[in-house]
């Protein structure tokens, strides 16, 4: 390799995260939604560009994402799967003027996970295959554990006031069984959406997406438009005031939980995450902004180094599989220039989202917070009808009727990640229920 | 511990029945109907092990009566209420000789904000001590500090006659979600016991409901070799929830109805305890990985973790020397060696900072009050 090879691969890196970082701020997009447009784009240029060129721009676009995406999941309050359990805490601290606090812990978080996977999964290249090599014939009932994990692990959360024990019990049970209800619901929403091609044929790579923003986004801007909050100034403090085992105890469960997620099919950076604050026993605010931004990181990266991991090539994520249609990771020089790419793209990424917030927690108490999520519904609006046509937008409209169950019945929102894993687990435990649904 | 724990043990504890009974009926009967006819009976333990502290939060706590709840609001805080009520209850379950109970309700005044007291049994002067403090936030619970009320309106106390047995340390906060409550026994001679959250660690936390779910596994698959899988797997997931717990100080009442008090616990470490949940999950998932490497290589003959003990008694060996060495082999190598280094590490780190390790009663009140704020919440 010859240092104008590897200066090019810098300069692709850097593009890369450059237009990551620039679609990251559109509050709904997905990297992996313009990851295809991207990959149409190389098979007419592949004669020209070298395809390792081609690979490391696409990872500094996931590698941008993953840390700039909080900017307006925090600022927007338009979250996607896997910061929306950071939205309660990030719109208190939003609502109280510590917007910018609550996206340094984040991003600080994410930078902890970066320097988890850039580091150690190299070292642990051998016990990671060993342990795939055990796992892989049992996913069907780990990921059924985490199914059922998920279903029993909610407690009520009412205040105790109840006339007798069968009205506290109905009060009690109010919000588990909006839970389960929306597990339910979107458990069809995404066999339905996993079975059959509602959006247009040349869109069905995007079938995913206007689920998945309905069932986030869309539903959290909605209940920011018909609840009466007002974004005050927003102070940009010297320090985030956070001690070393704050950040410690984050960093080490997120990073844990992303990897777990980016390990597993089907499991998502958000349950990875919150799974890994019970293990941890996880306590506090800051320490667990600190920890989804790890399990963040660790689950959009850590699934690409997974994937150039020599003797492992593990595919998971859209981009592992679009890469893997013109690119075969062979060597372990090519997991190490990945690994730079990764380095690179995501300390460039942290000073993008340090600045970002600093420009928008400025002036962002000076737009009128409904106006502004009138505009970014706008965006998210017309970003699903340009992605994935009118059909789209109606699977976005039940999506986001489902995602509001929930948010208006104080349970949790992971509940709405059915869409994803009843599927796949389905899938995997030889359980067919499409047909009981007239899928097929 | 952590939901979180108690689900994993679970798991754990199915890994192992599982291993077992594979090797019971052979034929690999058990192992053939999880990994090729994908089975779900492993996750039967998960289910079963978080289920005790399913069964207290979402139905025990709702079916505990109270003969007094008090229930201020913003606008009429009154300390007096709650420590007179609190010494009157003590007094009348001496005189009356029954249980009495108290609900003590938090005081909620936005969707974020509480007003935080607290409560303080002096047992040795015989008084209730209720003070106000300040309002705080959510759950990082930072109080506001222009929102304290002057001493003469936040201070009351109260004198009960009875002698007091309260094993916890001395203030209980009462702030977010649903507040405590307070039980009292008489014990006779003048003696009142004190339990915190009563409805928690009681029947739903017994050997009993273990033996009484069990039968369930013969409900999922009959009277069948994976019948009889998950009736132990049931069970024994459910003890491995009342287990680990055990090694906590609150302890669970183990054989109801025959017993009503809750057994004090082996007081290795707080439940709810970082490193104490860490270190569980840790084995838990190391455990797992060796026993479905174990049904693997039953199955195929693939040993992926290749133990170098093994190595040493050759190849003719019997499946259960094969696991029995292999297991012994990856506790010392794999299991313990981290567990001690992190846990000398952390201790150093805490006696070169100096910090103070809990009084019995310290640590005792600690998890109370972290098992007030749910499992797993």
């Amino acid at each position: 390799m010859t240092i104008g090879y590897l200066l090019m691969a810098i300069a692709f890196v850097l593009i890369g995260s450059l237009i990551g970082s620039a679609l990251s701020m559109l509050p709904g997009l997905h990297v992996y939604n313009v990851i295809g447009f991207f990959l149409l784009f190389y098979f007419t240029a592949s004669f020209v560009l070298d395809p390792m060129f081609m690979v490391l721009m696409l990872i500094g676009m996931l590698v941008s994402y993953a840390f700039v995406f909080t900017i307006p999941s925090i600022y927007f309050s338009a979250p996607d799967d896997s910061t929306m359990f950071v939205l309660m805490p990030s719109l208190r601290y939003l609502k109280e003027g510590r917007g910018h606090e609550a996206v340094v812990l984040i991003a600080t978080g994410a930078l902890t996970g970066l320097f988890a996977i850039v580091l150690f999964v190299p070292l642990f290249m051998g016990p990671l295959s060993i342990v795939w090599d055990i796992v892989s014939t049992h996913l069907h009932w780990i990921i059924g554990a985490v199914i059922a994990y998920m279903l029993l692990s909610e407690f009520p959360k009412d205040f105790g006031r109840h006339k007798n024990p069968l009205h506290g019990l109905k009060e009690g049970w109010k919000t588990i069984m909006a839970g389960y209800l929306t597990f339910f619901l979107s458990s069809i929403l995404g066999l339905i959406t996993f079975n059959k091609t509602i959006v247009p044929a040349n869109h069905a790579f995007q079938s995913l997406m206007a689920p998945l923003i309905g069932l986030f986004a869309t539903s959290s801007i909605i209940l920011n438009l018909i609840s009466k909050y007002e974004i005050p100034e927003q102070n940009i403090p010297k320090s985030i005031d956070s001690t070393p085992q704050e950040i410690l105890h984050g960093a080490v469960a997120g990073s844990s939980g992303g990897l777990f997620a980016a390990f597993l099919p089907a499991v998502t950076a958000g349950v990875g995450g919150y799974m890994a604050s019970h293990a941890f026993a996880q306590k506090g605010d800051k320490s667990f902004l600190v920890s989804m931004g790890a399990s963040r990181v660790v689950y959009y990266v850590g699934a690409i180094a997974l994937f150039f991991l020599p003797v492992l090539h593990l595919r998971r994520g859209a981009l592992a599989m679009g890469i893997n249609l013109f690119f075969t990771p062979e060597s372990v020089q090519q997991f190490y220039l990945v690994d730079m790419g990764i380095a690179i793209a995501g300390i460039f990424a942290f000073f993008v989202v340090i600045y970002a917030s600093k420009f928008l927690a400025k002036r962002i108490y000076k737009i009128n917070p409904k106006a502004l999520n009138l505009i970014v519904l706008g965006i998210v609006v017309a970003l699903v009808y340009f992605m994935t046509s009118w059909q789209g937008l109606i699977i976005m409209s039940v999506a986001t009727a489902i995602g509001l169950i929930p948010v208006l019945f104080n349970s949790r929102r992971s509940h709405c990640l059915a869409v994803i894993l009843v599927p796949i687990w389905l899938n995997m435990s030889g359980i067919a229920l499409g047909g009981f649904f007239g899928l097929w | 511990m952590k939901g979180f724990a108690h689900f994993l043990a679970g798991l754990t504890t199915a890994t192992f029945v599982v291993v077992i009974a594979n090797m019971y009926y052979g034929n690999n009967i058990i192992a053939n109907e999880i990994v090729v006819h994908k089975a779900l009976i492993i996750i039967l333990g998960g289910i079963f092990g978080i289920l005790p502290d399913t069964i207290d939060f979402r139905f025990a706590k709702y079916l505990q009566k109270h003969d007094y709840e008090v229930d201020m609001d913003e606008w009429n805080l009154n300390p007096q209420l709650v420590a007179t009520t609190l010494a009157k209850a003590i007094d009348q379950a001496n005189e009356e000789n029954r249980e009495v109970n108290v609900m003590l309700h938090t005081i909620k005044i936005s969707s974020d904000q509480w007003r935080q007291y607290s409560v303080q049994f002096d047992t040795k002067n015989k008084k209730v001590i209720c003070e106000i403090g300040p309002i705080i936030s959510g759950f990082e619970k930072r109080p506001y500090i222009t929102s304290y009320l002057p001493p003469e309106k936040a201070h009351a106390e109260a004198s009960f006659k009875a002698d007091l047995e309260y094993n916890y340390d001395a203030v209980t906060h009462v702030d977010i979600l649903s507040g405590p409550d307070f039980s009292f026994f008489p014990e006779g001679n003048n003696k009142v016991r004190a339990d915190f959250i009563p409805w928690h660690r009681r029947w739903g936390h017994s050997v009993t409901m273990g033996i009484m779910f069990a039968p369930i596994g013969f409900m999922l698959f009959g009277f069948t070799p994976l019948g009889w899988t998950a009736f132990w797997i049931i069970m024994l997931g459910y003890w491995s929830h009342i287990l680990t717990d055990h090694f906590g100080l609150m302890g669970s009442n183990m054989f109801p109805p025959f017993t009503t008090k809750r057994v004090p616990g082996f007081k290795v470490t707080r439940s709810m305890s970082t490193l104490a949940n860490v270190y569980t999950n840790y084995l838990d998932i190391l455990l797992i990985t060796f026993n479905v490497n174990a049904l693997n290589y039953a199955l195929s003959g693939k040993d992926y973790l290749s133990m170098q003990w093994l190595s040493y008694f050759g190849e003719n060996i019997s499946y259960v020397e094969w696991y029995l060495i292999g297991i012994m082999n990856y506790i010392v190598y794999y299991i313990i060696p981290p567990i001690l280094a992190s846990y000398l590490i952390v201790a150093w780190i805490r006696k070169r900072k100096g910090v103070k390790e809990l009084s019995e009663k310290e640590a005792r009140t600690a998890e109370q009050l972290e098992e007030l704020g749910g499992a797993n919440v």
